[in-house]
């Protein structure tokens, strides 16, 4: 049985599409795309399907893709409703808790404004903190919004940390580390059950070699150093 | 604006889908009512504290909640176990084993422009004092509906909470890390089972880790009984293969498995737990278990297990049946008492309507 796999387009679609191809997978259509949302694998049984994050969950929840791969941010925000086999360790990030620096956001008295663009995610972390704080659900640049004074912190995704830099915030604190995943449709897992896993199997072999070559690379760069 | 709408997540349902949805009703409780069950029926409405006596946790988030004229909170229902548990308890308390069916509409608030459906239409049974002797007749029972509802390539699921529940009671693990790790073992989210499992230190880790996974046939009891580390445990497996032989031998192969890593958030189940799946639906169809504490929370203690079909994904399935060949009698204003007389002895033999003209004498049939 064709399963079809739904794919985060942008970044993530070009890592994810980079370690199908080292699977052996026939991913040829996904690099020479036109205007078309639909490709067919040249090699397996497979269906690719692009789509935003949040649609990502939606048609997997929905069975209209049997599987899918998204980020770990949009899971947690998002409704859950399916598995989350696979850590693909690709678009690696993090949440974190960011204000300016005179800002005593942990120890100060009153009302706090939190700006983000993930109000669950947020509401979530401080409220394990034991703090009662007021969302601001802000859609770009939510680094502006503690400048301005609209809030006193934010929440947001942090990969190198050089725009919270820029605009003089401070990291605060982590408040969950961020990656791909590859997620399935709960009937999926059972009605397609030999194909699935062998995309999982696959895929987890995939990120196995990366991590070890990662690992490989590391080692080198470390004797680099020290020789010079 | 405009009240044109209806509200979110609720259908209407054209004459196509209702014919279709009829027909499956009816295939299914064909096969309930030759296993000698009993039709039940109970109000749309229940008492919020119903709900919330029969689960520990119950999402009131969930519920449509109304307030009736002396302000005690009531709920549209949120299934049909629990009235019917609570009908068995207090109403019909003669016969035992007491067989019992329904089709009714049950509710659950969903998330909004989710795509879900509010209103689902749940068509299953629930056996009242049936010993544990009878967990192979309700997976046959469940079995047979499968059949009756003609999807080929279908699953029976098979699982048992014990296997799960019996390792964190042995291991002495706290109620915040039991919870936690239902949850994830439930969402299959290894990646996260596996921190959760390292940044809190719990033992057994290995076990835990395989949960998710020893999903499957045989292979997967086999695989299971390497990892289960209790007598509990092992008795649990034991009870899944015996029922897998058992429907096996009544015709059954291939199409029944098991998941160990299913840990329902309804709380009430006690051991036996199953779904069905057809290929084609993104949930699965059919859904139960064993329920053996819940009649106590309404008098009286005893066993009991049910399942419920989902008739609506099944309607989704099914085929465009072509509507009956129905007869036309075309009449004029002069020959109406006429054409109703030739109307009603057609509708003996077939559906027929009457079709107005303007013209006089112009009394016709078209087949």
């Amino acid at each position: 049985m064709t399963v079809s796999l739904a794919l985060t387009k942008g970044r993530l679609e070009r890592k994810t599409v980079d370690m199908l191809e080292r699977s052996g997978y026939g991913i040829e259509p996904l690099r020479n795309q036109g205007r078309q949302l639909v490709f067919e694998d040249t090699r397996k049984d497979l269906k690719y399907f692009l789509v935003k994050s949040n649609d990502c969950l939606t048609y997997v929840m929905h069975g209209v893709a049997d599987a899918g791969v998204v980020g770990k941010d949009t899971i947690l925000e998002g409704p859950k409703d399916y598995y989350e086999v696979l850590d693909l360790k690709i678009g690696v990030c993090k949440f974190i808790v960011a204000a300016l620096p005179e800002t005593d956001l942990f120890n100060r008295d009153g009302h706090l404004r939190i700006g983000t663009k993930y109000p669950n995610v947020a509401t979530k972390y401080f409220n394990d903190r034991g703090m009662d704080v007021e969302i601001i659900k802000i859609d770009g640049s939510v680094e502006l919004s503690p400048l301005l004074g609209l809030c006193d912190g934010i929440v947001d995704i942090m990969e190198t940390g050089t725009t919270l830099k820029e605009n003089g915030l401070v990291v605060l604190d982590d408040v969950a580390p961020v990656s791909a995943r590859l997620i399935v449709n709960k009937a999926a897992f059972r009605t397609k059950k030999q194909e699935i896993l062998e995309l999982v199997r696959d895929l987890s072999l995939e990120v196995d070699r990366e991590q070890a070559m990662k690992k490989e690379k590391d080692r080198k760069g470390e004797y680099t150093c020290s020789g010079n | 604006m405009n009240q044109i709408q209806i509200p979110a997540g609720a259908r209407d349902c054209m004459p196509g889908e209702v014919r279709r949805k009829r027909v499956l009703r009816q295939a299914i409780e064909e096969v309930f009512v030759r296993n000698g069950c009993r039709p039940v029926s109970t109000p749309a409405m229940e008492y919020l504290s119903t709900y919330t006596a029969a689960f520990a946790d119950a999402d009131e988030s969930e519920m449509f909640r109304i307030q009736d004229g002396s302000g005690d909170m009531l709920v549209l229902r949120l299934d049909m176990t629990v009235p019917i548990a609570r009908t068995a308890s207090t109403k019909l308390r003669d016969r035992r084993p007491l067989r019992l069916f329904y089709t009714e509409d049950v509710f659950k608030q969903r998330q909004l422009f989710g795509g879900r459906r509010v209103q689902v239409t749940d068509c299953g049974v629930e056996m009242i004092g049936l010993p544990a002797a009878g967990d192979l007749e309700i997976l046959l029972l469940a079995c047979q509906v499968l059949d009756a509802v003609h999807q080929p390539g279908w699953i029976l699921e098979t699982g048992d909470v014990r296997f799960f529940q019996d390792a964190v009671q042995t291991l002495g693990l706290g109620e915040a890390d039991t919870a936690a790790l239902a949850d994830l073992i439930d969402r299959k989210s290894l990646p996260d089972l596996e921190r959760y499992l390292k940044d809190n230190q719990i033992p057994r880790k290995e076990f835990f880790l395989m949960l998710p996974l020893l999903s499957g046939g045989r292979e997967a009891l086999d695989t299971a009984r390497t990892v289960a580390f209790t007598p509990q445990q092992q008795a649990c497996l034991d009870g899944l293969e015996e029922r897998m032989d058992g429907l096996e031998q009544l015709g059954y192969q291939a199409c029944v498995t098991v998941d160990l890593g299913k840990i329902p958030h309804l709380n009430y189940y006690s051991s036996l737990i199953f779904e069905g799946y057809v290929p084609g639906t993104g949930t699965s169809v059919l859904s139960g278990g064993r329920y053996d504490g819940l009649l106590e929370k309404f008098g009286s203690a005893e066993p009991a297990c049910g399942f419920s079909v989902k008739l609506d994904y099944l309607t989704e399935l099914e085929p465009e049946a072509a509507p009956p060949e129905t007869a036309v009698v075309r009449t004029g204003p002069d020959t109406l008492v006429q054409a109703m007389d030739v109307a009603r002895k057609i509708r003996e033999e077939m559906p027929c309507v009457i079709e107005y003209t303007e013209e006089e004498g112009g009394l016709e049939v078209l087949a």
